[in-house]
């Protein structure tokens, strides 16, 4: 694979036929004095074992010095560091952990808790629900919509107006409205028994 | 699809009259409904009871569940003439299984099983707040909104559920 793209090892050799790349150490500029630099460090440590063991011990120095610091710098906070946001849990406080999933050969647990006692039953059982249709609501449109045929008709001249109808009309009107707020309570409350 | 709401009234004055054990106004209120409506309330009713068995289990009913809930189902209230093995058949095989009602059941209990195991399940399994019919407000409400929901939302429901559930309160 090497020889098809012309490549001849360490050496930097390109075969004739290779095209030579754009940016090569033949093309760049030649920083000679820190390569060399650096040869010679890595030179000193390939053939020097106590140059070797030298440097392996000041790395360990420096990683101790500042894993202590770091641990110095987290164990308490600093003057104006901001405290611990309320959902971030601090290393010792434990995870929080999934409920285990219910056994499925057994009953869920809810079961308890969903079952209404007897009496309960019987009460809830006892109510009539809700009427569907608005009855109240159809009475109080009714009338209110004949009280306004009635004043139009009168106001046009083709009723005569006399007391003993007005006062009908208004009782049917009071009548009408107290039964549609009745409902209209109920409606909010249910027939919950009171207290 | 939404719920027929002719079919949901009808359904519902049938529920009350089951729960109430006013067998006579549930018989003439059949009569009433027709050929036509009754299959949908008996679908209607399948609807309720699935609901009610998958909330009060709160997963797919394994079927240590159904017998459970079939258990607490028949000696509900409403002292209806359905038994522990029918609810658990109705809610397996029906409710919450592929099969129709004239395989399992015989004719003359196609339209009792279905109306007096829902109503049975309603009246034992209402949330203790609700009353039973507020409790089948829920359900329909439930249906159309989930008619209406992409299933792609299915995951991100069951992390909300798995997140934040529900408190059930203590009774």
């Amino acid at each position: 694979m090497r020889e098809l793209h012309g490549y001849h090892g360490e050496h930097r050799r390109h075969a004739r036929d290779a095209p030579a790349p754009a940016d090569n150490p033949a093309t760049r500029a030649h920083d000679g004095s820190r390569h060399a630099a650096q040869d010679a460090i890595k030179l000193r440590m390939l053939l020097d074992p106590e140059a070797r063991k030298a440097a392996r011990l000041n790395y360990q120095r420096k990683a101790e010095a500042a894993e202590a610091d770091y641990a110095v710098r987290h164990a308490r906070p600093a003057p104006g560091d901001q405290p611990r946001a309320p959902d971030q849990r601090s290393p010792r406080e434990p995870r929080p952990q999934h409920a285990p999933p219910e056994p499925r050969d057994q009953p869920a647990s809810r079961f308890d808790q969903r079952e209404r006692p007897p009496e309960v039953q019987r009460e809830d059982g006892r109510k009539h629900q809700r009427s569907w249709l608005p009855r109240a609501d159809m009475v109080k449109a009714v009338t209110d919509v004949g009280t306004f045929v009635t004043t139009i008709a009168v106001a046009l001249g083709d009723a005569s107006a006399k007391w003993e109808a007005v006062a009908a009309t208004g009782a049917a009107a009071v009548v009408s409205n107290i039964i549609w707020a009745n409902s209209r309570r109920k409606d909010k409350h249910g027939d919950r028994p009171e207290g | 699809m939404g719920i027929d709401r002719k079919a949901e009234q009808a359904t519902r004055t049938m529920l009350g009259h089951a729960i109430r054990h006013e067998l006579d106004d549930l018989a003439a209120q059949m009569r009433t409904a027709g050929e036509e409506t009754l299959p949908r309330i008996l679908g209607l009713c399948a609807l309720a009871s699935a609901y009610v068995a998958v909330d009060v289990s709160g997963r797919w009913p394994t079927d240590a569940d159904l017998h459970e809930l079939a258990k607490r189902a028949a000696r509900s209230a409403t002292k209806l003439d359905i038994t522990e093995q029918e609810i658990h058949d109705y809610l397996s095989r029906i409710a919450l299984g592929p099969e129709k009602l004239d395989d399992v059941f015989p004719e003359q209990a196609i339209v009792p099983v279905p109306l007096y195991a829902t109503a049975n399940l309603l009246l034992a399994f209402s949330p203790s707040e609700k009353h039973w019919w507020e409790y089948l407000d829920q359900i329909w409400d439930a249906a159309e909104t989930a008619d209406r929901t992409p299933l792609a939302t299915l995951p991100a429901l069951i992390l909300r559920a798995r997140k934040h559930p529900v408190q059930v309160p203590e009774p």
